[in-house]
Order: C-alpha cells, then sequence, then structure tokens
C-alpha cells in the first residue's frame, strides 16, 4: 500500500487551504432549499392554489424541461423539485472543480513533484481529494437532511432522500472529475473535459424531461445521472433503489480513475500528446493559423453539440402544434409570439439559451484564450517577432466574433429544418435561422466587453467577465419570472422572445460591440505585456 | 550605426519596486554583451523594456536606431529573443513552433534550421508538452540561431541544457559573432560569459554598476597572492588588501596597480614560497552581487 503512504497528511493540508471555501460552498448548497421553501409558502395562500400551479406546470413543457416532472403536489415536494437543479448544480460543479483543483492542477503547477518526492506516495494525492470532497458532500446531505427533517418540518424519509441525492450527484461528478484529470493532458482540458460532461449530461436529461412531457419514450433520462437525480421522487414516492445505480457507477469511475492514475506518467495524459509533423504545415501561417490552432477545439465542439442539441429540441417541439392561446398565461408571457404553436414557443426560448447565452459564454472564453496566452508567457515571444499587438488581438477577437454567427447557424438550421421535416412546415427552417441570428449581437456585446476588460484589466479580466455575464444572466431569469422590471443595460433583453423584435436596437448593439472592442485594442496597445 | 542597444535614464517600476532606475546600457555593434546581475536585478526587465513589451516610466531606449515602444514590429524584424522562462504551446511540435516564429518574423533559413535540430539533438516530432526543460530551451534556441538577424537577445538561454548542448550554444555564439551579428546575454553562469562574452555589464537593482570590455574588467579584480617569508611579515604591508598573517606565511590581494610596489616590498623581504592566483571576473562579480545583501 505504498501508492497511499501519506494520504494522512496531503488531507490535513487540503483541508488547510481550502476549509473556507469548503465551508462556503456547502453553505451554499444548504441555502437553496430553505429559500425556496420560504418563497413557495408566501406563493400559495391555499392548498388549491398550489394545486393549480402544479396543475399548469405540469403541461408546461419549457418548465418540465428544465425542472422534470412534479411527483408530489405537497409543499415539501415542490420544494425538492423546485430546489433539485440548484443544489444538484453545486453540488456537481463544487466537487468537481475541487477535485481538479487538488490533482492535475497540483500536478501542472509541479507541486506535485515536490510532493510525491517526499514520503507520498502516488495515489495519495488522488485519494485524499477524492476523500475530502466526498465527505464534504456526505456532509452537506446530513446537514441539509436534518435542516429540511427538524427546522423546517418536512417529512423524515424524503428529506433523507432529497439530501442523499446532494451526495450521490456529488460524490458520482466527483469521480468523473478524477477520471477527467488522468484522461486530460492539462488541468484546464481536465476542467473542460469534466464541465462538458456535465453539460452533455444535463442536456441528456432536459431532452429527456421535454420528450417524455411530449409523448416520447420514458428511458431517455435514465441515460443521464442527473435523469436519475429526478427519479428518486423524494416527498413521493421516494425510489430507493436509484441510490444503488449511483453507488455503482461512482465506483464504477472512481475504480477507473484509480486504475488510469497507477498507469499514467506524471505530466502525461491520455488523450496524449504522441508525436506530430516535423515541420509546420499551410495552416500554421501566421497569427490567424495559430489562433485557430489554439481555438478550433472548442469551436467545433460547440458547434456539433449545439447542432445536435438543436436537432432534438426541434424534433420536441414540432410535436406541440396546439396553440399558444391554449395557455393564458404563458400566452400573455410571450406576447410577441401570439399566433405561434407552443412548439414554436419553446423553440424560440431555447434558441434565445443557446445562442445569446451559451453563444455570449463561448465568445467570453475564446476572448479570456488570449489572456491565457499572456499569462503563459507565450505572448511575449510572439510579440518578440514583427507581429503586432493589433494583429493579435485580432486573430483571437476575430475567432471568438466568429463564433456566436457559427453557432446560430448550427442551432438554428438543425433546430428548423428537424422540425420543417418533422412538421411539415417547411418555412420553419428559415424561421428559426433568423431568430437565431438576432441573438448574436448580444453575444457579440459581451466578446467586446471581454475584450475592453482584457485591454484595460487584464489581471481581473476573467473573473470580471464571468461576473457581468453571470450577473446578466441572472437578471434576464428575474426579469422571466417576473420578479423585476426590464433591466435596461443588459444586452440579453434586446432579443429576448419576450419582446417584439426592433431591428433597431440590435444595430445599437452591434455598434456597442464594436466600440467596446475597438476601445480594448486601444487599451491593450497601450499597456505593458506580460 | 555603431551602437545597437543604447538606453538612458530607463526607469520601470511595479508598484512600489523599481525594476530599472535609471539604466543606462550600451551594446556596440558586433558585440557579444554579457548581461550579469542578481536575482531580480532587472535583466528580463531590461528585455521586456528594449522589446517594447513594456512602457518606461522614464528615461529613453533606442534599439536598432528605432524606438522600441513605437516601431517594435519593425524592429523585431531584425532580431531574435529567447526568453528567460521558454513556455510553449503543448499541443504544437517542436518543428512548429520553430517554423512558426521564423514565419511571424518573416522567414527563416530551411538549412540553417535543419543543421541546428540536428547539432542540439533536437527530435522536432515531438509536442512540446512532452519536452524536458532542456528540450524545451532548445526549441527556443534553435528557433533563435536560424533566423537571419543583426541582434539576439538571449535571457538566460542554458539554463537546463546539460553541459554537451552548452558547449554547442558557445559555438553557435561564437559563429553569430563570426557573421557580424550582436549579442546580448543574460547569464548566471560566469565561465559561459567569460568563454563567450568581450564585453560585460552588471546591473544590480536596476542599475549598471559596472561596464566595460573583459580585459578592463580583469583589470579591475585583485590577485591574489599567498607567500611563505624568510622573516617574521609585517603587520602592514601598502597596496596589499585582506591581509592574513600566520607563522612566517602571509596571504593578500593585490590590486593591478600595487602588483610591483607589493612585490618589491616582498621580495625585500626574502620569499620562500610563492603562490598567485590570476584575478577571475567570479571575484568582481561576488563583490557587486554581494553588496546588495549589506
Ligand atoms: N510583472 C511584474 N510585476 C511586478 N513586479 C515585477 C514584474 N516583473 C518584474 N518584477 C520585479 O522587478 C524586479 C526585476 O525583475 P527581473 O525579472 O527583471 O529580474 P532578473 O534580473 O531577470 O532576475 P532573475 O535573475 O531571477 O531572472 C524584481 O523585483 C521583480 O519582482
Ligand atoms: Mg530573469
Amino acid at each position: 500500500m505504498q501508492a497511499f503512504t501519506g494520504t494522512g497528511a496531503l488531507i490535513r493540508l487540503l483541508v488547510r487551504r481550502d476549509r473556507g471555501a469548503l465551508a462556503l460552498w456547502i453553505a451554499v448548497m444548504l441555502a437553496f432549499p430553505p429559500i425556496n421553501a420560504a418563497a413557495l409558502a408566501r406563493m400559495f395562500a391555499s392548498t388549491e392554489q398550489m394545486q393549480a400551479f402544479v396543475r399548469e406546470t405540469e403541461g408546461n413543457l419549457l418548465i418540465v424541461a428544465f425542472h422534470g416532472p412534479i411527483h408530489a403536489a405537497t409543499g415539501a415536494g415542490l420544494v425538492a423539485w423546485r430546489s433539485l437543479l440548484q443544489v444538484v448544480f453545486a453540488a456537481a460543479l463544487g466537487s468537481m472543480l475541487f477535485v481538479i483543483r487538488h490533482t492535475r492542477a497540483e500536478e501542472d503547477a509541479g507541486r506535485r513533484e515536490l510532493v510525491g518526492a517526499g514520503a507520498v506516495g502516488r495515489l495519495a494525492g488522488l485519494t485524499a481529494a477524492l476523500a475530502v470532497v466526498i465527505v464534504a458532500d456526505v456532509a452537506a446531505a446530513a446537514l441539509l437532511a436534518g435542516l429540511l427533517a427538524l427546522v423546517v418540518g418536512f417529512p423524515v424519509a424524503g428529506s433523507i432522500a432529497f439530501a442523499a441525492t446532494l451526495a450521490a450527484a456529488g460524490a458520482l461528478f466527483a469521480g468523473l472529475a478524477a477520471v477527467a484529470g488522468e484522461v486530460a493532458s492539462s488541468a484546464t482540458s481536465a476542467r473542460k473535459l469534466a464541465i462538458g460532461a456535465f453539460a452533455g449530461l444535463w442536456a441528456v436529461r432536459m431532452l429527456g424531461n421535454a420528450g417524455e412531457a411530449a409523448g416520447g419514450p420514458g428511458w431517455v433520462s435514465w441515460l443521464s445521472p442527473l435523469g436519475w437525480a429526478g427519479e428518486v421522487r423524494a416527498y413521493a414516492d421516494e425510489r430507493w433503489a436509484v441510490f444503488g445505480l449511483f453507488a455503482a457507477a461512482t465506483v464504477g469511475v472512481v475504480a477507473l480513475a484509480y486504475g488510469l492514475a497507477a498507469r499514467r506518467d506524471l505530466g502525461a495524459g491520455l488523450l496524449a500528446l504522441g508525436t506530430g509533423p516535423d515541420a509546420a504545415g499551410r495552416g500554421l501561417r501566421g497569427l490567424v493559423g495559430l489562433a485557430w490552432r489554439l481555438q478550433r477545439g472548442p469551436l467545433l465542439l460547440a458547434t456539433l453539440a449545439l447542432a445536435l442539441i438543436g436537432a432534438a429540441l426541434g424534433g420536441i417541439g414540432a410535436g406541440f402544434a396546439e396553440g399558444l392561446e391554449a395557455s393564458p398565461s404563458l400566452a400573455a408571457w410571450l406576447a410577441p409570439l401570439r399566433g405561434a404553436t407552443l412548439g414554436d414557443a419553446f423553440l424560440a426560448l431555447m434558441l434565445y439559451v443557446l445562442v445569446a447565452l451559451v453563444g455570449a459564454a463561448h465568445g467570453v472564453a475564446a476572448v479570456l484564450r488570449g489572456r491565457a496566452e499572456e499569462t503563459r508567457g507565450h505572448l511575449t515571444w510572439i510579440l518578440a517577432t514583427s507581429a503586432s499587438r493589433t494583429r493579435w488581438l485580432g486573430s483571437h477577437v476575430g475567432l471568438a466574433l466568429a463564433g456566436p454567427p457559427i453557432l446560430a447557424l448550427a442551432a438554428g438550421l438543425s433546430a428548423g429544418s428537424v422540425d420543417a421535416l418533422t412538421s411539415g412546415r417547411e418555412e420553419r427552417a428559415a424561421e428559426c435561422l433568423g431568430l437565431a441570428l438576432t441573438h448574436v449581437p448580444a453575444a457579440w456585446v459581451m466578446i467586446g466587453l471581454a475584450t475592453a476588460l482584457f485591454g484595460r484589466f487584464p489581471r481581473a479580466a476573467g473573473p470580471l467577465a464571468w461576473g457581468v455575464l453571470a450577473l446578466f444572466t441572472a437578471q434576464v431569469a428575474l426579469w422571466e419570472a417576473g420578479a423585476i422590471t426590464r433591466p435596461w443595460l443588459n444586452p440579453f433583453t434586446v432579443s429576448h422572445p419576450m419582446l417584439a423584435l426592433d431591428l433597431r436596437l440590435l444595430a445599437v448593439l452591434g455598434l456597442a460591440a464594436a466600440g467596446l472592442t475597438i476601445a480594448g485594442a486601444l487599451a491593450f496597445r497601450a499597456r505593458d505585456v506580460g | 550605426m555603431t551602437e545597437v542597444i543604447v538606453t538612458r535614464g530607463l526607469v520601470k517600476t511595479y508598484g512600489r519596486t523599481r525594476a530599472l532606475d535609471g539604466l543606462d546600457l550600451t551594446v556596440a555593434a558586433g558585440e557579444v554583451h554579457g548581461f550579469l546581475g542578481p536575482n531580480g536585478a532587472g535583466k528580463s526587465t531590461t528585455f521586456r523594456a528594449l522589446l517594447g513589451l513594456v512602457g518606461a516610466d522614464a528615461g529613453e531606449a533606442r534599439l536598432l536606431g528605432g524606438d522600441p515602444w513605437r516601431d517594435g514590429p519593425a524592429l523585431h524584424r531584425h532580431l531574435a529573443y529567447v526568453p528567460g522562462d521558454v513556455t510553449l504551446w503543448p499541443d504544437l511540435t517542436g518543428g512548429e513552433i520553430v517554423d512558426l516564429l521564423g514565419r511571424l518574423r518573416g522567414g527563416l533559413d530551411p538549412r540553417r534550421r535543419a543543421a541546428l535540430i540536428e547539432r542540439f539533438e533536437l527530435d522536432p516530432r515531438r509536442r512540446a508538452g512532452t519536452y524536458s526543460k532542456g528540450n524545451r530551451q532548445k526549441v527556443a534556441l534553435v528557433a533563435a540561431f536560424a533566423a537571419d538577424v543583426a541582434l539576439l537577445l538571449l535571457d538566460e538561454p542554458t539554463s537546463g541544457l546539460d553541459p554537451l548542448m552548452e558547449v554547442v550554444f558557445r559555438e553557435c555564439v561564437i559563429e553569430a559573432r563570426a557573421a557580424g551579428r550582436t549579442v546580448l546575454l543574460s547569464s548566471h553562469i560566469l565561465s559561459e560569459v567569460e568563454a563567450t562574452c568581450d564585453h560585460v555589464s552588471i546591473i544590480r537593482a536596476g542599475r549598471i554598476v559596472e561596464s566595460g570590455s573583459l580585459a578592463a574588467l580583469r583589470h579591475l579584480t585583485r590577485t591574489r597572492v599567498e607567500v611563505e617569508l624568510a622573516t617574521t611579515p609585517p603587520a602592514a604591508l601598502p597596496g596589499a588588501h585582506d591581509v592574513r598573517v600566520e607563522g612566517q606565511r602571509l596571504g593578500c590581494e593585490v590590486e593591478a596597480e600595487a602588483i610591483e610596489p607589493v612585490f618589491r616590498r616582498l621580495a625585500e623581504l626574502g620569499i620562500r614560497a610563492i603562490t598567485v592566483h590570476p584575478p577571475t571576473l567570479e571575484q568582481l562579480f561576488m563583490r557587486h552581487y554581494q553588496a546588495e545583501a549589506r
């Protein structure tokens, strides 16, 4: 068992380094259900109101796609239904990032060699990270079960089942992240791989939920562990056997991670970096070639993912041919879509999410890839050649700006043509593509903003850009829910399906994006590099 | 144009740190100029300022007759740079990186590239993520020496190289000088500087504290003398430093100007045995390096 020597010491080190973050993370997970309980208690004065809400929600494809079906029309059941997404999200993402931070990122920083040269076995780091995060997940679950059963006063069995879902999802995704850390060739690509897997499994659950509501097969959501989380059915007819599935999957991925870790050399990855061409091909001719080489992976992956998701959504949307007027609250909410079918409204919202929000996130990540080139020291080297700052920035920002239209094409065309083929309404292909393209300027504004931040505040650019995007997204969510009035400075409101399209405002967004990009380029030319 | 690099009163501050504090550096055309100084003295910052990557807070820098901040890309066509901390794109192969940097500069000589890859024993087909530290350094060196340029800016270029490759590096520098190139070489390896450079500047805390030809600098250092005398040594010996007396043995250090009077005096006292250590640059460096600790 020499491979595990020193695990105890490493566990103490991890807890010492991260106890604050761990406590905060657990607090966040515990906060969601009580907040939702309080909000729901305020919303429904009577049981009748609650029943009416459940009836209306069951027919609402949009809500069911995100949150899954409601299994128990009780106060506790609604809280569990409403909180599941948030709690599982927080548990899975937190667990994944923690594991990668303490395995692959340590190794990349060279600290594992430092530690590895001491009295620490080769599997100790992985074991320590998994042990700490799984104990934290279980502790959070125990606290949550106690909170719900003893303080809030929900049924005990349901509280345990709901809280256990948190721990199960956290542990499973911790194991998946450990595998990603072994497979990928760096911490960054490990994070991308893990978060990509999470997003993919999330998409499967969403498609399963929506498809089932549309009369499709019920087994699709069972393909994803995130689908299992909904099948626990806390506060309804709890299915404890689902935890067996979680346990088996977790043991499987953890065993896989250990198998890989025991075989792999330090610093290498499975998706390895073997040999390649001994000279640069025609593609790697200059700055654009290099930027393309660095950015093509995420762009092609996102394009493929959006095309697939778009096609699946198009098929689901085509199944809802009844008019939007059938649901008065929905028709009031999406006033500009009056006359459309329920499926059209669903697709309109989904294209908004895919192109405006996912497209913006992709664009921000692409701009920040340029910042990574700077922090890794590659930029000093490039700028020591005849390459000018403006041309270098142009190569990265140009590729970032190309992202949203490409993603709009992929999502809009695939959703529209599948919808057209399924429903026989040929005009849907062009309609969906046009709709998708209207979201491009909003994504461009975020790219411009990220560029401006990179030019002016390079150190803070990453956190600031992601923070603003998160803030904008949260504002939109609150605005959609009717909690706030329209946030005027938020670019993501302009093309939202809740509002009639105003082409002049789209042009304003385009100008704003251009202005921010130019401001970023000017600031970048005037500042120190490296 | 005989001066390839000139800085006058160059100042660069990072918050409270004065990385460059009135730097006056001059490098003439065709010179191989050693650039020495303790850790954190400002060597890498000087390179970055000369490349126009960072803007100076005060003072002036001229490189190849131009202003590096304003005319960077145009000037860079005529120079190659090896950064102090070579990081490579992990997914690109060594050969691709050499070519990419060459193309970004405006082309490189394929024959020279092939010859250098052979001499440095670099495997150009490996992905850079799998290179060892020394191999990463070789990629940077091949890219720099393969370039047809007037100036080489080398920031600790040999860190991580094995002794055999160190020899190849020295040959390359000497060939570059023979080809009329100018080289600014920062290094912590004194023997490397002694073997390749004709001029040296020493930087400490952002200022040049010593600059000149190697021969002139040697002149500044002291000769170490150990002598056994026929009589009891005197307590004081004019012109000698650090005098230590032990029985009839005497050890001291003598500056170049004082060698003749000191040896006359020692001869008068009767010399039984003597060892003389010629001046080394190391002493000079140590003197300047240690001054910082005080
Ligand atoms: N980007 C930066 N931000 C803040 N301080 C910096 C930065 N770059 C350099 N410094 C500081 O400037 C000083 C000079 O650093 P520099 O890297 O030029 O030293 P050096 O002579 O190259 O040292 P070494 O021999 O260790 O490579 C140091 O005190 C360093 O901490
Ligand atoms: Mg340095």
